[in-house]
């Protein structure tokens, strides 16, 4: 028990002294019993606040600090400090929440000052009776799990592995690259995205401490921050990726040659069920699509991919993996997916071949396009009028909320090229405008200079009457209708959650926010951290966005990794649950209870808390019939002290 | 000179916003409009309209209700919801119009004479075609089967044919039809008979709110007390209004139901059969009060397509994104001339098709259609359960 206890209220500027009276709320915990001083101050956290509490507890001997300021979510840790500092273990500190749980949510002051005594008195009555108790530190597995490698993934793969330690790269499909693979050119600067990105996948296949799993996904996680084990299970290629020479003959020779949609091409052309992704696939080894092999679905073909294949690298007795790796840290990188347009179907795509998406466009910009670079119509000839359209399932309540952030500008750029490459007239239909990043205004600027028509109207939809194909929409500057025939609409289809996320949410055991993209830790504090301690996030699967920032995340969360494998070793909680050996009957209730299954049966039928799983929720106590489970910091006798204190 | 003669906004006060939309269902929503010109460009009445929808919005926030709040601007609408389902926003605009015409007309200005004429016969003779009550069930003297006539008999369904196909003669095909398909496919079912009142319509939507809540009152009473599990019409606009705009003012008990989704299910539970008919290729036109409001679109391709002998080809605008045959909302009755214009180029879409007959299933989509093609030339028209009387008389 304590007998020395020091109050310290914070002004938070006028965010709590606004509303609650301080200097009240100072000389009424005065009054409580053990409490020698009392202190208001405008910034508790800043230094000079923090050395008011050193120096109290040098010079007066406290055993007890309580602070009445913000969430203990915000500044708890800040606090623990100050109190470690100053000699005091920082167990025997006790938060009072006055601003976010008053302050911010009261308007009246009298009210809003008696409930602010009423949660520093819980907590001060709460503090008397708190415990020393002892963090425990556990080594980092020197190890990092990647999730994708689309640009995001390679980037954070590289950038861990460049400083010695394993990275286990994981991706879904055959070939790492990502959407970035798809794309021609890059804006504002109309880099060839290849060429920037190629050279990066080669250097992931060369990286010796990058061991890289294709056609693979991560199906479990256990553990905690610096002591995950991952479980990743990979499809069959029914290819030796280490003896295939990626020639290519077996995709010529495949009995399906030719009829499966090839998605690199955006659906634009078509490829075999043994096929390369794509010429600067890594690995470069060719792969078996297996929803449409009829060897794999129907184990009955003839064939003929195994007598093309020179080097012998074709196995159809290829059996799916599944392997544990223990890693310190997993970053996320799991990209995005184009929104689907015949979710639209005003906007005509699937009805009439001429209407487009952004990424069908995109690969036939390129030169290794189903089109040899060249943009031609169905009819095979160039067209005289093309017009795209923005925000298609972004910035609309029907389809995704969200503004995609790429679109005016990858849209600009494809106007650009298509200037560049035809004569053609192109009109820009938009509702405003989004080019905010470095470079951005200027290219805006101009491709308006070039020519290209910006008309500032949402096109409503897109109809062939009168047997044109038209796009209408609204002049609005002008307040007229537009009726434009076109030969050519592109879709600048916005960005959504990958397929999966939702699934892989659920295996990590991190939120999904409404939009269906993880959630950060906070939006700007730690705007690469999930929630979870040791599993980071970068790229478009926290929301949509463009390549320079998705790989300064990359590179922010694999910096953040690299910071918690170099601190060696982890403190967790000391707050953990214990067992009372004696009056444990075994019911095991706490250990159905755990979601973080820390907890187990020994031989003996008695329960055993894994001190290093658990997170100190609380559960386990809650559920026990007998009170065997004791929930350290809050304790039975704790948490009533507090709601004593509350309401007496 | 003044700054109002120079016209410049010397403020953006929005009192009437304020005060009289902000804080309704869909004025809530509507301060997040973001002038993208959707709404305009889904119009297919704003080419006629001295303010286009995205103007009169902007103009509603603003609070210049003297320059919307009258005739001349409001009764430019079909109410054919092409701008609700496709704002970005969520904004329900076919809404707001019509909540801007309830305030003029309680202003004292509107609706337009040939629509005040209309509702005026609501009030007096609970239709809108000036005919008196006694004629109402006439239509029924010339079936085979008569059919049940509610409360007095016992039924589990309510054939509400509507005034439109109850009195008028060349609509009352789609009445006659629709008992005797019911009939011969085995449907318990009755109608009200004399006692059967106008759905409102008409005056709802043009801004008459004590009609057409008189209007609610007395049919959910009447319906409410005839014991039967659902309600069903063959008319787009009385289906809309009841099973949407009835709850907003009282509870209709039975469920409401359009024919089309009743055929639909006798076919799929095989109590309907449809015999092979002189085989043609037809097109079919959504009713915006079906479709867009009361959400029925796949029912009707599936009673065609269930039809042997039938191919069904789809115009460019269909389904949700259907364009609106300019009948509603008061537009046929206020300004028939352009109504029918509009049709006029619904026709023109039928006919790129190269189908040979034009379906729908409201009959103020099968007039104005109708009228089109006899002025402007185009397909003729003909309502789905006539089509399913047909290949059921052709499987006997």
């Amino acid at each position: 028990m304590s007998g020395k206890i020091g109050v310290y209220i914070c002004h938070c500027g006028n965010n709590i002294a606004g509303t609650v009276d301080c200097r009240r709320l100072a000389e009424s915990a005065l009054k409580l019993p053990g409490v020698v001083v009392a202190r208001e101050y405008e910034y508790m956290c800043s230094d000079p606040g923090q050395a008011l509490i050193k120096a109290d507890v040098r010079e007066l001997g406290l055993d007890r600090v309580v602070v009445a300021a913000c969430s203990p979510r915000m500044h708890e840790h800040t606090f623990r400090n100050t109190v470690e500092e100053s000699g005091l273990n920082p167990y025997l500190l006790e938060m009072a929440n006055i601003r976010e749980q008053c302050s911010w949510v009261h308007s009246e002051p009298v009210a809003a000052t008696a409930k602010a005594k009423s949660l520093l008195a819980g907590a001060i009555n709460k503090a008397r009776l708190d415990r020393e108790l002892e963090p425990r530190s556990f080594p980092v597995t020197e190890a990092v799990l990647v999730i994708g490698a689309g640009i995001a993934g390679i980037h954070a793969a590289l950038g861990i592995a460049g400083t010695g330690r394993k990275v286990f790269l994981v991706e879904r499909e055959p070939s790492i690259g990502g959407h970035m693979a798809q794309l021609d050119k890059t804006f504002p600067t109309l880099d060839c995205s290849a060429c920037i990105l190629t050279p990066r996948m080669v250097d992931v296949a060369r990286e010796p401490n990058i061991e890289l799993l294709t056609s693979s996904e991560l199906v479990g996680l256990s553990g905690f921050v610096g002591n995950f084990k991952a479980t990743v299970r990979s499809r069959p290629r029914y290819v030796d990726a280490s003896r295939c020479t990626g020639c290519g003959d077996c995709q010529d020779a495949c009995v399906l040659a030719g009829k499966i949609p090839n998605e690199f091409e955006a659906g634009l052309s078509a490829r075999s069920v043994i096929y390369i992704p794509f010429p600067q696939s890594v690995p470069l080894s060719a792969s078996v699509d297996i929803e449409n092999c009829l060897m794999v679905t129907r184990g009955n073909c003839s064939s003929p991919c195994l007598d093309a294949c020179g080097a012998g690298a074709i196995d159809f007795d290829a059996v799916e993996t599944t392997r544990e790796v223990e890693v310190g840290a997993v970053v996320v990188a799991t990209g995005f997916d184009a929104f689907d347009a015949s979710r639209v179907p005003q906007f005509g795509y699937g009805r009439y071949p001429e209407v487009l998406t952004a990424l069908q466009f995109e690969r036939m910009l390129s030169a290794s396009g189903p089109t040899g670079g060249k943009i031609l119509t169905p009819e095979g000839r160039e067209p005289e009028t093309i017009a795209f359209l923005h925000c298609i399932g972004s910035r609309d309540e029907n389809t995704n909320q969200y503004c995609s952030r790429v679109c005016c500008m990858y849209s600009m750029k494809q106007a650009h090229l298509a200037r560049e490459k035809t004569s053609a007239s192109v009109y820009e239909f938009y509702i405003d405008v989004t080019a905010f990043g470095k470079g951005y205004q200027e290219f805006y600027r101009s491709v308006r200079d070039e020519g290209v028509f910006f008309v500032r109207g949402k096109c409503a939809d897109v109809a062939r009457v009168g047997g044109r194909l038209k796009v209408f929409a609204e002049d609005t500057l002008l307040g007229r209708q537009v009726e434009l025939p076109v030969d050519m609409v592109v879709l600048a289809t916005g960005l959504e959650p990958a397929v999966g996320a939702r699934k892989l949410a659920t295996t990590l055991g991190i939120p999904l926010g409404q939009d269906g993209f993880f959630t950060e830790a906070h939006l700007k504090l730690r705007p690469v951290e999930a929630n979870t301690a040791g599993i980071f996030l970068a790229g478009c699967c926290l929301g949509p966005k463009d390549i320079p920032d998705t790989v300064a995340q990359a590179g922010a969360a694999s910096a953040e990794a690299i910071g918690l494998l170099d601190r060696g070793e982890v403190d967790v909680e000391a707050a953990v649950a214990v067992i009372d050996r004696e009056s444990c009957g075994g019911c095991a209730l706490c250990v159905t209870a755990c979601p973080l299954e820390a907890i187990l049966l020994d031989d003996e039928g008695i329960a055993v808390v894994n001190e290093a799983l658990c997170k100190g929720c609380g559960t386990c106590a809650a559920t026990c019939l007998s009170g065997t489970v004791i929930m350290e910091h809050s304790t039975d006798e704790q948490v009533l002290a507090n709601i004593e204190g509350i309401l007496l | 000179m003044s700054e109002k003669e120079k016209n410049v906004i010397t403020g953006f006060t929005g009192e009437f916003f304020d005060e009289l939309i902000g804080d309704t269902e869909i004025g809530e929503k509507v301060r997040s409009c973001i002038q993208c010109g959707t709404c305009t460009a889904s119009c297919p009445v704003a080419f006629k309209s001295e303010l286009s929808p995205r103007e009169i919005l902007r103009m509603v926030l603003i609070g210049e209700s003297g320059e919307i709040l009258r005739p001349e601007v409001l009764y430019y609408c079909s109410a054919c919801y092409s701008c609700a389902v496709r704002c970005p926003m969520g904004i329900r605009l076919t809404e707001l119009v019509n909540l801007l015409r309830d305030i003029m007309v309680e202003r004292g200005e509107g609706p337009l004479p040939p629509q005040t004429e209309m509702v005026k016969s609501v009030d007096n003779y609970d239709n809108p075609w000036l005919l008196p009550r006694a004629q109402r069930d006439r239509w029924a003297r010339k079936l085979d089967t008569r059919p049940k006539v509610l409360p007095r008999k016992k039924a589990k369904m309510l054939y509400y044919p509507g005034c439109t196909a109850a009195y008028l003669p060349n609509m009352q095909r789609v009445a006659l039809a629709t008992a005797e398909v019911l009939e011969r496919a085995g449907v318990d079912f009755g109608i009200m008979g004399r006692e059967e009142v106008c759905c409102g319509s008409t005056a709802m939507r043009v801004g008459v709110r004590k009609t057409f809540i008189a209007q609610v009152e007395k049919n959910t009473a009447r319906i409410n007390a005839l014991g039967v599990d659902s309600v069903v019409t063959a008319c787009a606009g009385c289906f809309g209004i009841m099973k949407h705009e009835y709850p907003r003012v009282a509870e209709l008990q039975p469920e409401v139901l359009h024919i089309s989704e009743v055929i639909a299910r006798l076919v799929e539970e095989g109590e309907l059969e449809p015999g092979p008919i002189t085989p043609r290729v037809v097109t079919y036109h959504d009713p915006c009060h079906l479709a867009r409001h009361g959400g029925v679109v796949s029912e009707p391709r599936k009673v065609i397509e269930a039809i042997p002998g039938l191919e069904l080809v789809e115009m460019a605008r269909t389904g949700l994104n259907s364009r609106c045959c300019g009948g509603g909302g008061g537009l046929r009755t206020g300004h028939a001339g352009m109504a029918v214009g509009i049709a006029s180029l619904r026709q023109r879409e039928a006919e790129e098709t190269g189908a040979e007959l034009l379906v729908t299933c409201c009959p103020f989509c099968e007039q104005n259609l109708s009228d089109a093609g006899e002025q402007d030339g185009g397909l003729p028209v003909i309502d789905l359960v006539e089509l399913v009387l047909e290949s059921m008389n052709a499987s006997v």
